[in-house]
This record gives C-alpha cells, sequence and structure tokens, in this order.
C-alpha cells in the first residue's frame, strides 16, 4: 500500500463541500449569465425546427456551393441531410445540429483568439499545453455532474461539456498553423514596414487558415461525439434517441440514430475539409 | 456500461483482506527463493496460511459468483452485503457487472449474470414476465416493498398551499418553469429508458400535462439527482417522480402530490408504451425482489437458498441510505457499516456458523 501522506476521504469531503458552496451561493448568478445563449440557443432551435425542410436542406446546399464551388458535393450534402429526414429522424437531427452549431461558434469565438495568444506569449503556452490535456482527457462526467448541478439540466451544461472537450483541437492548430509561418515572409512584411497588427492579420492568419480550418474541422467532429454523452445531462437530439435504444434494447432506434450522427458529421466535415481546401489552393497560387 | 465512472461496483470488494492474502502468497515466495535458515520461518508461515485454508468452505461452483450491478444505491449496497456475505461465509470468489434494469434482465437471461440483486418488480412487469417465461430466470427472495410517487419539496408545499394532487399542477405552471420551454412548466420524470419512464410519461398524458408542463426526462440517474439535489439546495419549486428507499427520498424533507386511488386495470394500461388512453392511478407499492439463473440455482443450491433468505425492513433500509448520503461513503463502506451495526437483521438470513465466519472477517 502506498503510505497515506493526504486523507483521500477529507480531500473528496473538501471538494465535495466546495461544490455545494458554488452551488448555494454562486448558481443564481451563473444561471442569470447563462439565460442568454441560453436564450439565442433556443431561438436558434426553434428556427431550426420550425423552417420548411427544404428551406434547411437548401440552405445547406447553399454553403456547399458556396465554400467549396463544386455542384457534386453540393448535392450529396442534400441528399445526406434529407437521408436523416428519411430516418425519420429530421426533428431531432435539427435539434442536433442547432446544438452543434452552437457549440461550434462558440469554440471558434474560445479557440482561435487562445491559439493566437498562445503563439505569441510563450508563458501562455506553457501555462495552456497541460490544461488542454486535462481538458481532452479527463472523463466527461467528472465535471458534467458539477456543471449540472450549477446550470441546471438542459441545453447549457451540455453545451459548456461539449466546447470543454472540443476546443482544445482549435487551439492547437490555431497556434501550430501560425507559429509554422514563415520566418522569412514575416520579416519581408515586417521590412515593408507591417504594423504587429498588420503582420497578424495580413500574414500570419491568411497563412494559418488551412491549419485553422482543419481545427475547426477537428473541433465539429469531436462535439460531434459528445452528442451522446451531452444527452445524459437533457441535451435532445440524435443522442438522446441513442441513449433511448441503449437503455431500452432497442438496438434498430439506437443504430438508425448512430447512422443519422454519422450522415451530420459527414456533412460537417466534408463542408469545412473543401472550405479549407480551397484555401491551401488560394494560398499555393 | 456508458456511465462507467459512476458505478463503483466495478472495483474489488474488501481489498484490504485480499491485498493481505497477497501479502501471504508473496511472503510464501520469498522463503521458497531463501536459504535453509529461515526454514522455521518457512514452517511457520506455511502452518499460518493451513490454519486460515481450513477455515474457509470451499465455494459451490468453481468460478466467481456474477452479480448485476445496477447503478441505484440501494442496490449497490444490498450487492457488496451480499458479496462481504457470499465471500466470507460461503468461500466463494464474487464479481459484479456495471450494468442497467433492462440490460441486466437480458444478461440474467442469458446466464452472463447469476444474480439480480434487486428487481423492482411494476417498472419492469412486463420485460420480467417475459424472462419469467423462458424458465431461465426465478423470483427468489422478497427485499422489501419499495414505493413511487410525485414529489415536491416541502418548502414548495408552503408556498404553494393549494397544491394538494396531482391533477393541480396546470395551474401551477408558472411556479416550474422550464427555462427552455417558455410559456411551460417542467416535470422531472424517469431517467431515460427506464421500466418507470413508461409509467411516468403515460401518467402524464393521462392527468392532461401535455399543454402545460414538458416531460423533461433526465438522461441518466445521476442528471437527475444532481440537478433535483441542486434545485432543493437552493430552494427552487420542483415536481418530480422519485421512488423509494432512496438516498435523495431519505435525505430531503418532501411532499407527495395525491394521485386518483390505484386502480389496477388503469395501472396495467399505465405500464404498457402502448397504451391508448392511459387514466391516471396511483402508484402501487412495488414488491423488490432478487431473481436469480435458473442455472446458478441448479448448481449452487445453498447459495440459492440463501439469496431467497433475503429481506431488509425497509425503515433499515432508509437509516442505510441516509447514511450513505450524510458520509458520502461508497457502497463497500457503507455495506461494511451495514454488517456491523445490523447484525439483527443479516445473522437471520444465514446458518450460525457462516454468520460467525462473515463476523470473524469483520
Amino acid at each position: 500500500m502506498f503510505p497515506e501522506l493526504i486523507s483521500a476521504r477529507d480531500l473528496r469531503g473538501a471538494i465535495d463541500a466546495f461544490v455545494d458552496h458554488l452551488v448555494t451561493d454562486y448558481a443564481d448568478a451563473l444561471e442569470a449569465i447563462s439565460h442568454p445563449f441560453l436564450q439565442l440557443l433556443v431561438w436558434l432551435e426553434q428556427a431550426l425546427r420550425s423552417a420548411p425542410w427544404w428551406l434547411v436542406v437548401l440552405a445547406v446546399m447553399a454553403i456547399a456551393w458556396l465554400v467549396g464551388r463544386r455542384v457534386l458535393l453540393s448535392l450529396g450534402m442534400g441528399l445526406l441531410l434529407c437521408g436523416v429526414g428519411v430516418l425519420g429522424l429530421w426533428d431531432a437531427g435539427m435539434q442536433t445540429l442547432s446544438l452543434m452549431i452552437m457549440a461550434t461558434g462558440l469554440s471558434v469565438l474560445i479557440g482561435i483568439p487562445l491559439g493566437i495568444a498562445m503563439a505569441r506569449l510563450s508563458w501562455l503556452r506553457a501555462v495552456m499545453l497541460p490544461v488542454l490535456d486535462v481538458m481532452q482527457t479527463m472523463p466527461s462526467f467528472v465535471y458534467l455532474i458539477p456543471v449540472v448541478m450549477l446550470f441546471g439540466l438542459g441545453k447549457i451544461p451540455a453545451i459548456i461539456a461539449t466546447v470543454i472537450y472540443a476546443v482544445p483541437p482549435l487551439i492547437r492548430l490555431t497556434d501550430l498553423g501560425i507559429r509554422l509561418v514563415d520566418r522569412e515572409v514575416l520579416e519581408a512584411s515586417r521590412a515593408f514596414g507591417a504594423t504587429p497588427r498588420q503582420q497578424l492579420f495580413g500574414v500570419q492568419l491568411p497563412l494559418a487558415l488551412p491549419n485553422i480550418m482543419a481545427g475547426i474541422n477537428q473541433t465539429t467532429m469531436m462535439a460531434l461525439s459528445m452528442v451522446v454523452i451531452a444527452s445524459m445531462i437533457g441535451a435532445r437530439g440524435l443522442g438522446y434517441e441513442v441513449l433511448l435504444g441503449i437503455n431500452r434494447l432497442e438496438v434498430g432506434r439506437g443504430l438508425v440514430a448512430g447512422l443519422a450522427i454519422v450522415a451530420l458529421a459527414i456533412l460537417f466535415d466534408r463542408i469545412t475539409q473543401s472550405y479549407g481546401q480551397r484555401m491551401r489552393r488560394g494560398a499555393a497560387r | 456500461m456508458i456511465s462507467p465512472t459512476l458505478s463503483p461496483a466495478g472495483a474489488p470488494a474488501w481489498p484490504q483482506v485480499r491485498a493481505h492474502v497477497h501479502a501471504h502468497v508473496r511472503a510464501h515466495v520469498r522463503l521458497r527463493r531463501a536459504a535453509g535458515r529461515l526454514a522455521a520461518a518457512l514452517a511457520l508461515g506455511g502452518a499460518a496460511c493451513a490454519a486460515s485454508a481450513a477455515g474457509a468452505p470451499a465455494c459451490e461452483i468453481d468460478r466467481p459468483v456474477r452479480f448485476g450491478g445496477m447503478n441505484w444505491e440501494s442496490n449497490l449496497v444490498l450487492v457488496e452485503v451480499e458479496r462481504a456475505i457470499v465471500e466470507h461465509g460461503y468461500g466463494c470468489r464474487t464479481e459484479v457487472l456495471p450494468t442497467e434494469t433492462l440490460p441486466a434482465l437480458a444478461a440474467l437471461t442469458r446466464g452472463d449474470l447469476d444474480i439480480n440483486t434487486e428487481v423492482w418488480l411494476n417498472s419492469v412487469a412486463d420485460p420480467w414476465n417475459k424472462a419469467e417465461a423462458t424458465g431461465r430466470v426465478r423470483r427468489a427472495g422478497d427485499l422489501y416493498m419499495g414505493g413511487e410517487a410525485w414529489f415536491i419539496p416541502r418548502y414548495t408545499a408552503e408556498r404553494l398551499p393549494e397544491l394538494k394532487s396531482a391533477a393541480d399542477l396546470p395551474r401551477f405552471k408558472d411556479e416550474f418553469e422550464d427555462p427552455e420551454e417558455p410559456g411551460k412548466g417542467r416535470f422531472y420524470g424517469c431517467p431515460a429508458g427506464w421500466g418507470c419512464e413508461v409509467v411516468s410519461s403515460n401518467l402524464y398524458r393521462a392527468l392532461g400535462l401535455q399543454d402545460s408542463y414538458t416531460l423533461y426526462s433526465p438522461g441518466t440517474g445521476a442528471a437527475q439527482k444532481a440537478a433535483l439535489t441542486a434545485a432543493y439546495k437552493r430552494k427552487q419549486n420542483v415536481v418530480f417522480y422519485y421512488w423509494y428507499p432512496t438516498p435523495l427520498v431519505g435525505s430531503m424533507d418532501l411532499v407527495k402530490l395525491e394521485l386518483p386511488p390505484y386502480d389496477k386495470d388503469a395501472q396495467e394500461c399505465l405500464t404498457s408504451p402502448d397504451c391508448k388512453d392511459p387514466k391516471p392511478s396511483a402508484y402501487p407499492e412495488n414488491p423488490v425482489f432478487t431473481a436469480l439463473n435458473t442455472g446458478f440455482e441448479k448448481q449452487a443450491p445453498t447459495l440459492a437458498k440463501f439469496f431467497a433468505g433475503i429481506s431488509v425492513p425497509l425503515p433499515a433500509m432508509d437509516e442505510t441510505l441516509a447514511h450513505m448520503e450524510e458520509t458520502g461513503d461508497e457502497a463497500q463502506a457503507v455495506a461494511e457499516w451495514f454488517l456491523k451495526n445490523k447484525q439483527d437483521i443479516w445473522t437471520k438470513w444465514v446458518p450460525a456458523e457462516v454468520a460467525a465466519r462473515v463476523q470473524a472477517a469483520l
């Protein structure tokens, strides 16, 4: 046996007491802060669910066309989304889609600035790397339950859990992309008198964009893989269907919902990838 | 299975005892390798081992006894109590497979599990009857009478003195507001996919709550408990389904909402997922019993007899679960507490010499 240096039981007790204290004293404030996000999310979900299905399909096809400029891609994406509807999961799919859009949007808002800051400040990098490791490996239920106690069951804890899990690759790849920008190119821009701000937005970010797009792509994939976990804390949608299928031993329900998740994953993946590819081709030219 | 982090049941019971045995074995190996001058010590160590081996009876089956580790507290604690008795009293090895109600029943039917310690009959009436009809599972002993109800906290009852019965809920929907569905209240039902979810949702329809409340099925029992505990600590109004005996009901001051009196036909319809026209009815008392795989029963008749004789008075169960909630101990520690403090209960389940061996191991 390893010698007992601190009492594990007391440590656990102290953590429990701390969470209890947070819940009784700060939960109302935290809920008030999260309320605007919830309203935005509810609005987005209502919009997607109440919009006619063909409008959503057309919108997705239009986005696919704009980012990829390939007719086949655009048609394929439309068909894929119709596939989700054909499986009878349109409503659940739209719920998951709105959650994904919100989680990805928040991840981009958090991840890209953090990645840029990490590339410029080496001390921040030294602090952030272990934090990112913890975020990616800590079993999500460990922080899910306290988050549920603070924010209540529902969409907000689901979004928080998803962002915690999904944002690290975007931070890492943004950081990497900026640091990989050729030193000579930067020097040349400096020689032409570019300010640090101009260097960042005119040289570093555009050249790092393929990497950043790969990061966004990874983030959406990881966010999708969280939907089943998110459903355990009250997020509706495809993950909930999978959970129902598992708990009720209805293999068919689980499998069909799983396929719909895969369809959404392919959708997100192809669209973000083709955008990244176009960036790269543009950069090569 | 999907929430392994929640089930401490996978860990072996009584690790300190096992570590002790391992230490013995390691000591043996070291001694054998040592020179002859340690022969006396070897003889001493061997004698000690032989003595402890003579005290342990042979197990009826030469594989671990497999328990279904359904992840609610009363089941976890009783499984650990039974494991302690089976290991120390009957000299068997045991293991627990973390699982959930319906998968556990399927596994018991297949023979992948030997014992489902707690089967809550009303929640799984249909699947249980089907499983029993195969002849591969049997209802062994009745543990206690559990129950289910729709609850509000005492402070909510004081704030809303007119809210007495579940049928009054629509009038008070604004008091239980669901932030995600403005204009509706939120009723916390049973976790998704659990047997009780069917009854909750049928009852919700029978009471005509569709227009005024969302039926909120938490994804897991842990998330449900976390949300309810947090709401209770913050003195928020909640209305929810829960079952007892549980640490949650034992440790909170709750008031049951009245439901129309129990009606057998109405209840039968409520438990069916295809119920066309549900009528409200109170929850019946819920017999909680132990189910055994019949193959296991034939292989190990003595153990089967032990499992058939187990029963726990409801107040003792409440006390045990409240102890669990207060101390925050794991199921194993609570089981140990139970074995030490409730000897008058468990010694009735086993012959005197078995009880003596378990007491010696405590």
